[in-house]
């Protein structure tokens, strides 16, 4: 059994603490740019989306890389790149619809997330539960509690009403 | 050159001839003055002409950042503007927050020095090295969420500083927003940028800040990540914002009828406050770095305003302006909070305002007539949205409004507005102390240099009454040495406050300068020692403890020395008459001004006392409330002794 990079949206406050735990582990300085990871506002639905790598079953990346330089880490599960087999073609960042692949101008490279071994930094920096590293099977029961939360606090607005 | 921690530019742009200079940032004056705040003082020196009207053209109006702001360092999202204030005539540095100085320093810019005025109206747009003086035509006339949704949907991930119809208006109580979760610039801020045709700035960076230590940032990064997490109140404030403080802010904002009285807080709190916020829908949100947010999108459920939203820093706003004005839910306290929010105008300094003249209007010294017919009845919600109306466009009597304290100063003269209100250096205070007491942030209104700030001051204590261990505990967070703290703490009433406030400043100096949110909820993880061991790791410079407080003392005597070359000294820090008088509570029982402990009423005597021992703590001619020759050699700043002779006495 695999851990995943549990999102849940509308606990996420914007702080973008997951892209600048991302950049300086990766790259030992702080920005947006080199993250592997963004989060966006999204207007209309007021919501922060945190956008990154789902780490597909079906990688539409590892499907369109002429070089087989994509490949799954057995252990973490991560989907991840071999710099020394990739020639930076690009076509995965066009693929994927996730915009979870990127060209680092400075290495000269694809970047990606690769769950940082199995220990994710952007997990770790999330204090109010927008990331959580967890289990499939966990994951599920979260979302259905997470779930009900939401159901039980309507029912209650009702009784009060 | 490499630079760690700043950015490395600054970006000088005149408005009038639409030329942008690129410079490097000059590391040894950055250095000397640590950043931000610090760094702007030093500018605005060099840059502002002594005696300029706030609104010429030649008025410099600066934003930046700190050293710590666009790293992980958490809660490290400032951005300071730092101007002449139309609304005093004093200068400094205020904060904002969210996302643009965050963005500014990634696009590579620790600094923006603007001056002049543009022709017609233009948006300043920073994307990394492309900077551009955009066309702002379409925005003039919208208010600030209207023109901030408008270049958020322009420019993508992006920060936005906007201000709204009131700052268009040379309003001096105009303030802008920081997308639309922080406002800047209490004083008029805005009413400059309206003076510059300048509608929004606009920044969004992909670049990086280098750590020189990455190792030893790490540590003390995650050292503060750890406390976060232990905190046992975390959830509360992120689940309820400032409002999690509700019962401390409500006795501290707790006061209407032109301060004169106390209402029944269980009162308040049942129609517009705690009670009442937690029918609200809400959303939180933060600025980035942050681990503790508390910004919030608040919806109306029921009632008359039923499905309004307001993006605000605060609820609270809204329950302190729905408390002056006897506003009866939630839903009208949204509403006001919202509207003064778009116009772009000071809450707190408004609020006074109109609270002063529903008070005239009760006395019966003013009527409707008196106003050009404006609604003055307290507790209904159109009449006042009206009267925000006209003060935001200047019409009729709203002229007179947008003016501030010197417009009503105009219209009912000087002694009169001197008996009638705790105005200090032009604007009104804050914290009430004869409610709360005379704690750091209510003495600190007296002589904070560019006139009272709800942030002047106060931090590292705040609230009054802690236990002595407590307060000593503060004080070595705060970065205070053996000696400051036992001559702070010498004096029959437990605390001599003059004394502490000089550190309680420096402690403000270093967040406002390297970057840091001083609210509290933020502050309160922050010590002396993690700011030294971020600083140093982050520039590669070592700056121990009392390095830093040293460096924060220079920054504190340069903002005072501006204000100074303005004419400002010891008659300036005056408390006003009105803390002397007691204030009435709903039961009809008498609220004095008492000191920290509540030992005894506070009289004239003793509160000029503590300002001479503010003076002397400093350093400082006690006479006359300035900086010393001695002091400013001792701080390396000698090229602003001739300017000691400017004070007005």
């Amino acid at each position: 059994m695999k851990k995943i990079v549990l999102l849940d949206p509308e606990k996420c406050v914007g702080c973008r603490q997951c892209s600048l735990s991302c950049s300086f582990v990766k790259e030992k300085s702080f920005s947006l740019g080199k993250a592997r990871n963004t989060t966006l506002w999204i207007h209309k639905a007021e919501i922060f989306v945190p956008m990154s790598c789902q780490h597909c079953e079906k990688p539409l990346c590892m499907d369109v890389c002429p070089m087989a330089a994509i490949s799954r880490n057995e252990d973490t599960g991560a989907i991840v790149i071999d710099s020394d087999r990739c020639i930076g073609c690009k076509m995965c960042m066009v693929v994927c619809p996730f915009g979870a692949v990127t060209w680092d101008a400075d290495h000269r490279s694809m970047i990606k997330c690769d769950l940082c071994d199995g220990d994710p930094e952007c997990v770790k920096h999330c204090l109010y539960g927008a990331l959580s590293w967890m289990l499939g099977d966990e994951a599920a029961v979260h979302r259905r509690q997470s779930g009900a939360g939401y159901l039980g606090e309507a029912l209650s607005k009702l009784k009060e009403a | 050159m490499e630079y760690f921690g700043y950015a490395g530019k600054e970006l000088y742009i005149d408005l009038s001839t639409g030329e942008i200079e690129e410079k490097p940032l000059d590391l040894d004056m950055a250095v000397k003055f640590l950043g931000g705040m610090g760094i702007q003082q030093r500018m605005l020196f060099d840059l502002l002409k002594p005696g300029i009207d706030p609104f010429a053209p030649e008025a410099p109006l600066i934003f930046g950042s700190g050293p710590l702001t666009g790293t992980g360092a958490p809660g490290t999202p400032r951005i300071m503007a730092t101007l002449k204030y139309p609304e005093t005539g004093a200068t400094g540095s205020g904060g904002g927050a969210m996302r643009f100085g965050f963005m500014l320093k990634l696009a590579g810019y620790d600094h923006v020095i603007i001056t002049g005025k543009a022709k017609k109206p233009v948006y300043i747009k920073i994307v990394n090295d492309d900077v551009e003086l955009c066309d702002a035509k379409h925005l003039w006339g919208k208010d600030i969420v209207q023109t901030t949704e408008a270049l958020w949907g322009a420019h993508g991930d992006c920060g936005v500083i906007a201000m709204g119809q009131a700052s268009e208006h040379l309003g001096k109580m105009a303030q802008a927003a920081c997308d639309l979760g922080a406002s800047i610039g209490r004083g008029g801020l805005g009413g400059v940028m309206g003076s510059k045709n300048l509608k929004a700035l606009v920044a969004s960076g992909s670049g990086s800040i280098r750590i020189a230590d990455p190792e030893r940032f790490t540590k003390a990064r995650e050292g503060l990540f750890e406390r976060a997490k232990r905190y046992p109140f975390h959830g509360d404030i992120v689940r309820y914002g400032i409002m999690e403080n509700w019962r401390n802010y409500s006795i501290q904002f707790g006061y209407k009828k032109n301060r004169t009285f106390i209402p029944d807080l269980a009162e308040v709190d049942r129609a517009v406050g705690f009670e009442a916020y937690k029918k609200l829908g809400k959303k939180a949100f933060g600025c980035p770095s942050c681990f503790i947010v508390d910004k919030e999108v608040v919806e109306v459920c029921l009632g008359r305003f039923k499905g309004e939203k307001w993006f605000t820093p605060a609820y609270l706003n809204g329950a302190m302006l729905a408390t002056k004005f006897e506003l009866k839910n939630a839903g009208e306290a949204v509403k006001i909070g919202d509207i003064t929010d778009r116009y772009g105008i000071d809450n707190l300094g408004s609020s006074d305002l109109i609270d002063f003249l529903y008070t005239l209007h009760e006395e019966g010294t003013l009527t409707e007539a008196d106003v050009g017919g404006l609604p003055l009845k307290r507790g209904d919600i159109d009449g006042v949205l009206i009267l925000f109306e006209k003060m935001a466009y200047r019409e009729g009597f709203g002229n007179e409004m947008a003016d501030g304290w010197e417009g009503m100063k105009r219209v009912f003269g000087e002694e009169f507005m001197a008996k009638k209100t705790s105005i200090i250096k032009g604007r009104e205070g804050v914290w009430e102390p004869r409610i709360s007491g005379l704690g750091t942030n209510e003495f600190a209104q007296l002589v904070y240099p560019r006139g009272p700030n709800a942030e002047c001051g106060g931090s590292g204590l705040y609230t009054l009454g802690q236990p002595l261990d407590t307060v000593v505990g503060h004080a070595g967070r705060m970065g205070m040495s053996k000696k400051a703290i036992d001559r702070s703490l010498d004096s029959p009433l437990k605390i001599n406050i003059g004394r502490f406030v000089t550190s309680s400043e420096h402690w403000l100096a270093l967040f406002n300068s390297l970057g840091i949110c001083n609210r509290h909820v933020n502050n309160r993880f922050y010590s002396i020692g993690a700011i030294s061991e971020l600083y140093s790791a982050a520039t590669g410079i070592e700056r121990s403890p009392e390095e830093l407080i040293a460096y924060a003392e220079r920054v504190w005597n340069t903002f005072k020395m501006i204000n100074v070359r303005e004419g400002f000294s010891r008659k300036d820090d005056e408390p006003p008459e009105q803390w002397f008088e007691p204030m009435l509570d709903y039961k009809g029982e008498e609220h004095y001004m008492m000191d920290y402990y509540r030992t005894k009423r506070l009289t004239k005597e003793d509160v000029d006392q503590w300002i001479t021992d503010y003076y002397v703590e400093r350093g400082w001619d006690a006479e006359k409330g300035i900086p010393t020759k001695e002091k400013l050699v001792e701080l390396g700043l000698e090229d602003m002794v001739p300017d000691l002779n400017k004070a007005k006495l």
